[in-house]
């Protein structure tokens, strides 16, 4: 009897110890401090915030014809810049991702996010339907974004009666790091879809309140560069019309700077003073009143800080009274001796290749001069050039305003003014290769120079390398992706 | 003395009567040479008597020759009694044998004789029998050898003759001859040449030798005690554990990652180190164990020893138990301490260009230098060193200085050698005083070990200072019968403090004429070694900046040394407690509790003049026409002027394990049978938080106001962009994840006649680790093992020589978890925020989900024998194991175009196998000398047989890869160097046969496979022998069968081997020392790594070394005895002497480098035990 109840004792006691500490199942219901792993309406909006686009060394800066380099300097930069600069069919190493690929805050990346978000936050905890679709149309509208700078990156210029045949990009839609398999879609099939998601987004987008949020204002922007580019001006007009009237339904300062006044060191709030690297007083992207959606690209590079200048050429396109000139520094960093034949060094840490006004009036001039607006083209190259020029000079000359080919090309040239190393010119040259009549605007050709701005070297830019090469280590590590010839 | 007097009562169990027999069986007994002890037996087994005897009364050696036959019981007993002090008394079925009380006349004649029986009983410092002692009478041949328990009896011994007990690795004793010797505790000697400890400690419970089928290893714990080359206990066990590869922390090994290893890596991406446990409980850091307080060390190997510590497992498992006062003690007072003097590192052990070479070199490529890198583009990249700014003066362009004016210059340069300056100021003689008093003592209900410790390090860096201080306190309790406790506490403060010099200290490759003082002793200014924000300023630049700053930009080095201090103070303790119930007979419960927390506190104060804060200062520094009214000047300042700047840094780590297990321990006729199973919980969090103080005043401790917004927004400051990205509010800090398990486990041990063992395990983990769904988590470790005690089969009875062979076989998984957050199973954001973030703060993705992720397990096989031989003259194990780790968790590619180039997953599988000896002989016993011998050796060799990465497909890709399907981890492969070609460029052999200096010609196929740079190979040999009061030992360890690339670089400008550069058309039959270039356009149309990764740059690492001797003397006991203290000794040690090396160049494979380590450094210490 004593020995049973001994049993019965001890058991009571071991049950009774175990179940002190395996009954807490909540133990290990703990999320870690610091993580989460996104599920509520909120959180998705919460990674949308910090979801920029950016961009590094941004290949199209480096490829544009407004570019030179003076030699001396040219080693400094690295191998990809060389290539990039001579056109060569190789920029990259059999064993290395495309920058443009792998950069962490690059479209690439970025689509894996917006897929993400696009799948899920419908199903999310919490958040009305109209919160969801509201996030859906950023994201949407994001992808859209990746997906153009993917296309202008790796596939040739857009071309309505080849496009339903031309390579363009792999269709990515969803967020899986173990899909191994992807195929090239053709051309038509992207900007369909390119076209699709933005549509689709504006119709549910709000209005401008930050500059590195998705907007209405934003998308029907970008609408109107894909349209752009397909040579598609006329709806390219109305969604630049669009988009002027959501203008002032924006939260934030939208506006112009004048160049007299911060390029001045006299100026009311100038952007002195000038270093070799740059405006000290030039305000963050997140300030800078002209952007309507920021995206940055990195650019310095201490070996190569004086390596590329703007070309003679380019440099004689600006009329002497022209303060956008000043953006850019006429010496070499820590030197006092000014640049042979005008060449100019950019300075600073990054461009602004985002939306912004002044693409906006120099589309809508664009369009309105190829529709034969020429009145209303003048109207909207002037109220920038006024900002950028003197009130006097900011007149377009009578001989190009009455002439619609000549003020194309004017507003062609207005765009390379503006956005000088930006890349954007390069966007410009790409579609201007299919234009049938603007495409000699065009210069196929890089110069390197020396001191005294005599060319040294020239590299021809043949028309298949509008398209960059995957390279070996993106075949193999994506089946079924086709190189570019 | 509290010492329990334990008689020992074997009762022989009637349970084997087989029921058929009947009373006053008839007993025949014809054995030749037979022990009392086996006659006796025999008799219980033919009459089926009881027998009850002391054991210790029978005397071990006595062997008789009996024959009798069909006799009755006390026939049989009194002729195998006959002639032994022993008589008997039968009552009942009860034989009760003892010691003849009356004299017997035989025995009053013996003593005429003065001849007497001798007993006593040997036990060791801690009261444990030391079986097999030797017991010799002085100056005759007569001598035993204490039995298990420690006994011995020797019969016929003059009265007035000496007795020697002696034990292998214990200091001799001497007795006068008596009846009663009593108890003899030994005392350990030195260089102890004791045998492996026989009780296995898994950290869950402790089991005898006997009866564990898995492969563990002890170290010598008294060559771990007297090692003084680092006060760390892992890096002690270099040498003494087979198949432990050295890893130790103080030796920087080229090419080998570091760390200490169990039986080769089995895992790439996580951790390879062995989970350490102590007392039970595992810890985060072992620095805090001191080495005196150790008890036992045990390591454990395969599956069955360390599977129960599952997911932890699979890298071994190093039980520390530490000691504990015993239940009787007396109270003993140990002092141990040692000073080190470990010296200087050697700074020269491989040679540099001299100043004037130096100068001579430079001078000799700066017109190709100058003409790639224009003066202006080289100073906006960074300051010039003097020699290259007096070059670029005297160029004819800038003609600041005359051919001539340059070259006396440069002459004066060369004249000069700093080398004596950096070895006065910035390095100093390394020493080591560590300091241990402990005391033990003990009730009947309650037992206590205490110890205090102090180590004070001075390592090579003038100015810093490294002092731990620890306290350790273990108490024992006995309440009753049924429950014990004990209470461990273990506090540890560490306490530095350094000075800024570390930071100034050139590097191996820094111009050797940069004096840093003058010959007025005055600190001179060497710009050249100031830190670097962003880019270095030239001096021109850095006069302009220091000029629109208003402040002085100059860094001088000897200057800087006392304008920062920096302080660390941290607090550990240890506590474990826990306590165990008698539940039932054969039922125990036990609990085991601790708790760690680890609390650090870091200053670091930089004063106003230093060149940090003084930089900074200019940096943030506007010139801004608008400036705020309220500020002065055309200037805004964004830093403060006055006042130096403090951090401060916080960091605690606590964790707690709760651990209750319940014990079923049941002997019963053959069999025993042990059971285990428990539940277990664990919990750690580090909480960390860091502050930054503008304009720090030290002494009045006060700091001044900063505009955070603005530092965080950036601006163009005098030297370009300045603020800080992430920046906020001089403030960061956070609660790290928790990391959390709980686990259940059990484990059987089942042993039949003590011959066949059968152990097995199992265990389950699961974890908080984030992401992880529930179902990637249910992985149960297990193992199974059996042994086989051939030895005590009858059929080797006959082979005399034989004292015992195990046969063991084990298998069994264990585990091995990521940290948390590592990888998931599905995307996990973190917070961040930056002001240009729309509302300054969002969630950004880290780490991409990867739906397919498991844990990584290691399926362990292990075979091994334990063997003894010639009464354990020589012992020894084999083991032979394999381990094959599937699902290793690492980088795998992905292709790009998902978003990620690669993701965190399961990515390959690996293979180890190798073999693992010890061996441990006496080869020497005499009474006053003794030697003895111990080898452990280690062979592994890995494999890697899956990896889901793209291979290499260049040759460039290929000799950056580590891992490679078909090759061991850490390979070496280079290319097929064929010299110069006419250019003076390096060119390879392509595997066609052609020569190529095309940089990017090589494909995989035209490289070649050197070997590995881990050594697959890991022995240690120790000697040790003793002399009357003398012990020597000598511990040599040897690594080998790998390679490393050779340690000099000729492209380095700074080598000797630069001066024998390809210079000319036709060097390329001189040397094969590419030609310098200094135009990097040319320069990338070659491929340097040709040379540098080369074939002929590939080296044998292997190399033997004596790590440590170690020459000990003892103070004669009766010198001891009048000092009041039971045991002197002092000891004396050297350590790290290279014997070989394998390489041509003899160079030591342990340098780092040009630099190497002191070597031949001296111990001098000293042990008394009160």
């Amino acid at each position: 009897m004593k020995i049973l109840k001994q049993y019965i004792l001890g058991l009571v006691l071991t049950t009774g110890v175990l179940m002190l500490v395996s009954c807490k199942k909540e133990f290990l219901e703990i999320e870690p401090k610091g993580s989460i792993i996104a599920s509520k309406t909120q959180d998705y909006e919460l990674a949308l915030n910090a979801s920029y686009i950016a961009s590094s060394f941004t290949a199209s800066i480096y490829m544009g014809d407004e570019v030179g380099v003076q030699n001396a300097y040219f080693s400094g930069a690295s191998l990809r810049m060389q290539r990039l600069f001579k056109y060569e069919d190789r920029i990259y190493q059999a064993d290395e991702v495309p920058a443009e690929i792998d950069n962490p805050e690059g479209y690439i990346r970025r689509l894996y996010l917006y897929n993400k978000i696009i799948n899920e936050i419908m199903d999310a905890e919490g958040g009305t339907v109209q919160q969801k679709e509201s996030i859906m149309a950023e994201a949407k509208a994001g992808r859209a974004v990746c997906n153009f700078m993917f296309l202008s990156d790796f596939s040739k210029p857009y071309n309505a009666l080849t496009a339903s045949t031309d390579l363009g990009i792999p269709g990515i839609i969803t967020a899986n790091v173990t899909q191994n398999s992807f195929t090239r879609l053709s051309q038509k099939e992207n900007y369909d879809f390119i076209i699709k998601d933005l549509t689709e987004a504006i119709a549910h987008l709000g209005p401008l309140v930050h500059r590195r949020k998705m907007s209405k204002l934003a998308a029907e922007f970008y609408l109107a560069r894909v349209f752009i580019t397909m040579g598609r001006f006329d709806d390219a007009k109305n969604q630049i019309d669009a988009a002027f009237s959501e203008l002032s339904r924006a939260n934030i300062t939208l506006k112009l700077y004048d160049f007299n006044e911060v390029l001045n060191p006299e100026g009311q709030n100038n952007w002195f003073p000038f270093s070799p690297f740059g405006y000290s007083r030039k305000p963050i992207p997140a300030n800078y009143t002209e952007t309507i959606y920021d995206i940055s690209a990195s650019s310095f590079q201490l070996d190569a800080q004086n390596t590329f200048v703007m070309n003679p050429e380019t440099a004689s396109l600006y009329d002497p009274a022209d303060k956008r000139i000043e953006l850019f520094d006429p010496r070499n960093a820590f030197e006092d001796e000014i640049l042979a034949k005008g060449m100019r060094r950019p300075v600073g840490f990054f461009f602004m290749i985002g939306p912004s006004l002044p693409d906006l009036y120099l589309m809508n001039a664009e369009c309105k001069a190829r529709g034969g607006n020429l009145g209303g083209a003048i109207e909207d190259l002037e109220k920038l050039r006024v900002k950028r020029l003197s009130e006097d000079t900011a007149k377009v000359p009578a001989n190009v305003g009455s002439d619609q080919q000549a003020l194309v090309k004017f507003i062609l040239d207005e765009r390379v003014r503006e956005f000088a190393f930006t890349g954007l010119r390069w966007l410009d040259m790409r579609r201007l290769s299919q234009d049938p009549i603007y495409s000699s605007h065009i210069k196929y050709a890089h110069k390197s120079f020396d001191a005294d701005g005599n060319v040294l070297q020239t590299y021809i830019l043949k028309p298949e390398r509008f398209a960059l090469k995957f390279g070996e280590r993106m075949l193999r590590e994506s089946q079924g992706l086709q190189e570019n010839p | 003395m509290l010492i329990m007097r334990l008689t020992t009562v074997i009762l022989i169990a009637s349970l084997l009567q087989v029921s058929a027999s009947t009373f006053g069986q008839q007993i025949t007994i014809n054995r030749k040479n037979a022990s009392l002890e086996s006659l006796l037996i025999e008799i219980r087994n033919q009459s089926q008597y009881d027998f009850l005897y002391d054991g210790k009364i029978l005397p071990m050696n006595k062997v008789a020759d009996v024959n009798v036959k069909n006799a009755d019981i006390n026939k049989a007993l009194k002729t195998v009694l006959t002639g032994s002090s022993l008589t008997y008394t039968i009552e009942g079925k009860i034989v009760t044998i003892k010691k003849r009380i009356e004299p017997t006349l035989m025995d009053k004649i013996i003593s005429v004789f003065q001849q007497i029986d001798v007993r006593g009983k040997v036990v060791d410092e801690s009261g444990k029998p030391l079986a097999g002692a030797m017991v010799f009478i002085e100056d005759s041949k007569i001598k035993t050898t204490a039995n298990e328990k420690g006994e011995f009896y020797l019969q016929n011994v003059n009265e007035n003759s000496t007795i020697i007990i002696a034990y292998m690795g214990y200091l001799p004793a001497e007795r006068a001859a008596a009846p009663n010797l009593g108890t003899i505790k030994m005392l350990p000697s030195i260089g102890e040449l004791k045998e492996v400890e026989i009780k296995f400690n898994t950290g869950y419970q402790q089991l005898s030798r006997e009866r564990s089928a898995g492969s563990f290893a002890k170290p010598n714990l008294n060559v771990m005690k007297n090692r003084s080359t680092s006060p760390n206990i892992l890096d002690r066990l270099e040498g003494l554990v087979p198949g432990l590869s050295s890893g130790r922390s103080d030796v920087v090994k080229e090419g080998q990652r570091g760390g200490l290893v169990i039986r080769g890596s089995s895992s790439i991406n996580l951790s390879t180190t062995p989970l350490v446990v102590v007392d039970g409980i595992e810890v985060p850091n072992i620095e805090t164990v001191n080495m005196q307080d150790v008890e036992d060390i045990t390591v454990l190997k395969d599956a069955t020893s360390a599977s129960i510590w599952g997911a932890k497992a699979t890298n071994g498992v190093i039980v520390i138990t530490t000691k504990k006062g015993k239940t009787g003690e007396k109270l003993s007072i140990n002092y141990d301490g040692y000073y080190a003097f470990q010296g200087r590192p050697n700074r020269e052990y491989l040679p540099r260009l001299g100043s004037s070479q130096f100068i001579a070199a430079q001078r000799e490529i700066f017109p190709e230098f100058a003409q790639f890198n224009p003066y202006d583009s080289e100073i906006a990249e960074g300051v010039l060193p003097p020699h290259l700014q007096i070059l670029y003066n005297a160029l004819p362009e800038r003609g600041i200085l005359t051919q001539a004016q340059a070259n006396f210059k440069l002459d004066s340069l060369g004249k000069l050698d700093n080398r004596g300056q950096i070895n006065d100021l910035f390095i100093r003689n390394a020493a080591t005083l560590n300091q241990t008093l402990s005391i033990a003592g003990g009730g009947n209900a309650h037992s206590f070990y205490g110890s205090i410790n102090h180590i004070g390090t001075n390592d090579n860096v003038p100015g810093s200072a490294n002092n731990q201080y620890k306290v350790n306190l273990r108490n024992d309790f006995i309440f009753g019968k049924r429950f014990t406790a004990f209470i461990n506490a273990d506090l540890t403060n560490m306490i530095t403090r350094s000075n800024g010099i570390s930071s100034s200290t050139p590097g191996a490759g820094f111009l050797p004429y940069q004096l840093f003082k003058d010959t007025n002793g005055s600190p001179l200014i060497v710009n050249v070694l100031a830190p670097v924000a962003l880019i270095g300023y030239a001096d021109e630049i850095r006069n302009d900046y220091a000029n629109r700053a208003g402040i002085n930009l100059d860094y001088s080095p000897l200057q800087e040394i006392n304008r920062q201090y920096e302080t660390s103070n941290t607090l550990s303790t240890r506590m474990v407690a826990g306590g165990k119930i008698d539940i039932l007979k054969n039922l125990s419960f036990q609990g085991t509790y601790g708790y760690n927390t680890i609390s650090t506190t870091g200053r670091k104060v930089l004063s106003q003049d230093n060149y940090t804060v003084r930089d900074d200062y200019m940096r943030f520094t506007q010139e801004d026409e608008e400036i705020d009214e309220d500020e002065d000047g055309p200037l805004r300042r964004n830093l403060p002027k006055d006042g130096g700047r403090l951090t401060t840094n916080n960091l605690v780590t606590k964790s707690w394990t709760i651990r209750n297990q319940l014990f079923f321990d049941r002997a019963w006729n053959s069999h025993q049978l042990t059971v285990m199973a428990g539940q277990e919980a664990t919990h750690m969090q580090t909480v960390d938080n860091t502050a930054t103080y503008f304009g720090w005043d030290d002494q009045l401790q006060v700091g001044r106001p900063v505009n955070v917004r603005r530092l965080v927004q950036g601006f163009d400051g005098i030297a370009g962009r300045a603020g800080w990205e992430g920046f906020e509010n001089n403030v960061s800090g956070r609660e790290q994840p928790i990391a959390r398990t709980t686990s259940y486990f059990a484990n059987l041990g089942y042993t039949f006649a003590r011959k066949y063992t059968f152990n097995s395990s199992w265990r389950i983990d699961k974890s908080n680790l984030f992401g992880f769904d529930k179902s990637a988590q249910n992985r149960p470790v297990y193992s199974i093992g059996g042994k086989w005690a051939m030895g005590t089969e009858q059929f080797l009875d006959a082979v005399n020589w034989l004292d015992r062979l195990d046969l063991r076989l084990t298998y069994g998984v264990t585990g091995n978890a990521p940290t948390p957050g590592m990888a998931a199973s599905r995307d996990i954001f973190q917070s961040e925020s930056s002001v240009n973030y729309v509302n300054g703060a969002g969630i950004i993705l880290t780490t991409p989900s990867n739906a397919k992720l498991t844990w990584e397990s290691t399926k362990v096989y292990n075979a091994g024998i334990d063997f003894s031989v010639l009464n354990g003259r020589l012992n020894g194990s084999i083991d032979l194991y394999q381990k094959n780790t599937q699902d290793l968790i690492g980088t795998l590619s992905t292709s790009p175009l998902t978003g990620y180039s690669s993701v965190t997953g399961n990515f390959g599988n690996l293979k180890n196998h190798g073999i693992d000896l010890q061996l441990n002989s006496v080869n020497v016993v005499t009474r006053d000398f003794e030697w003895g011998t111990s080898l452990v050796l280690g062979y592994n060799k890995n494999k890697i047989t899956k990896l889901n990465l793209n291979p290499a497909t260049t040759g460039a890709a290929l000799i950056n890869t580590n891992y490679l399907v078909g090759y061991p981890m850490f390979v070496s492969h280079s290319y097929n160097y064929a010299g110069l070609n006419a250019q003076g460029d390096p060119q390879i052999r392509l595997a066609d046969g052609s020569l190529s200096s095309d940089p990017n010609i090589s494909l995989p196929a035209d490289i070649i496979y050197n070997g590995v740079t881990q050594a697959p190979w890991n022995a240690g040999l120790s000697n040790n022998f003793s002399y009357r009061n003398f012990q020597l030992g000598v511990n040599i360890i040897y690594n080998g069968g790998h390679v490393m690339l050779d340690p000099r670089n000729p492209l380095d400008t700074n080598d000797p081997g630069f001066l024998n550069r390809f210079k000319s058309a036709g060097d390329e039959n001189k040397t094969n020392i590419p030609r310098w270039i200094g135009d990097t356009e040319l320069a990338s149309q070659r491929n340097t790594s040709y040379y540098s990764n080369g074939n002929h740059r590939v080296i044998d690492a292997s190399y033997a070394k004596i790590r440590d001797i170690t020459l000990a003397y003892s103070l004669p006991q009766a010198l001891v005895n009048k000092m009041q203290a039971q045991a002197i000794s002092f000891r004396f040690q050297l350590s790290n002497l290279l014997l070989w090396t394998a390489n041509d160049i003899n160079y030591d494979p342990e340098a780092s480098g040009y630099t190497r380590a002191a070597q031949g450094t001296v111990t001098l210490g000293a042990h008394i035990t009160f």
